[in-house]
């Protein structure tokens, strides 16, 4: 038997006409609408079923934010609990999986922000100082994980998030763009600065050396 | 591309095919989407049982005025007596 938990006031514009809420084509899998419909409607095992299938991708995300593993559980729960309390404004224009990877990326940005400080920024640089010269082939993809962690945790938030979805992830500057919610130009001129930052600091400690090539994320000036 | 950023390549390239810590989360979301409506409910009685009792004492107040309006006079008689004239 179903359980309720706390109904979200009525007025999904999703629910309501059981798609989007304009002429764009439905792009949320029936699976998806189904629970979403019944979350709405304060069903518990409706929503249990959607975070059950999508919290393997949400914590493969969020331990790009953190790699502290009861850190790391708290924020994938974070990630859930905002889901519910915006299920209401889901539109259905993109598929579940994007609108939550969305809420995620905030989420660990918020994170950061309020645990970034310099002390852990320095902290961070002397971990990466102790296993800098093994070869990024050489190591297990934990501990290159590990080290571009502890790198990127060297930048300022902002930057960190950018090259954090651009290298772990994988996104292009679109990508990032939509999931941040940034423009694309100052998703791109951000990332162009923060991996300029990275460079010089990976030159100053006597690593690698600049090259003819230009940083293909963007020739984007300063 | 130089020799640095070749270097983060080749480091996210091995990060990427990490797997992360599972997580089995359901419970702990739908418990968590309870708690705060329990402490809501909590809020809104202790603001409500506080208003009961203030509207039962402004009205007790204001039927105990009318029963007994105040005598100018006598009103005058005590506080002069309260400042000593």
């Amino acid at each position: 038997m179903s359980q309720h938990i706390a109904k979200i006031p009525a007025g999904s514009p999703y629910v309501a006409n059981v798609g989007p809420s304009d002429d764009r084509p439905d792009v949320v899998s029936t699976a998806d609408r189904t629970d979403i419909a019944a979350s709405l409607h304060g069903d518990q095992d409706g929503y249990a079923r959607l975070v059950s299938r999508y919290e393997a991708i949400i914590g493969t995300q969020m331990w790009r934010f953190t790699r502290d593993v009861s850190a790391h559980e708290e924020l994938v729960q974070e990630v859930f609990v905002e889901g519910y309390m915006s299920l209401k404004g889901f539109r259905g224009h993109a598929p579940f999986e994007h609108w939550i990877r969305r809420i995620a990326t905030r989420v660990g940005y918020r994170y950061w922000r309020k645990e970034s400080r310099e002390r852990d920024r320095r902290n961070a640089m002397e971990q990466w100082r102790r296993t800098k010269m093994i070869p990024a082939a050489d190591r297990t993809p934990s501990q290159a994980a590990e080290c571009l962690f502890q790198l990127l945790e060297t930048l300022p938030p902002k930057d960190r998030l950018v090259l954090t979805l651009f290298y772990f992830e994988g996104w292009d500057m679109g990508e990032i763009a939509d999931r941040v919610g940034w423009s694309r130009t100052l998703v791109k001129v951000r990332a162009h600065r923060a991996r300029r930052k990275l460079r010089a600091l990976l030159e100053a400690e006597g690593f690698g050396g600049s090259g003819s090539t230009p940083d293909p994320v963007g020739e984007v000036g300063p | 591309m130089n020799e640095t950023l070749d270097y983060l390549e080749a480091l996210a390239k091995r990060a990427r095919s990490e797997s992360s810590p599972r997580v089995h989360v359901s419970a702990q979301v739908l418990a968590r989407l309870s708690e705060p409506q329990r402490r809501i409910d909590t809020h809104m009685a202790v603001v409500a049982l506080a208003s009961a009792a203030m509207a039962t004492i402004t009205i007790a107040v204001s039927v105990w005025s009318r029963l007994a309006p105040p005598d100018p006079i006598e009103s005058m008689i005590e506080v002069s007596s309260l400042l000593g004239l």
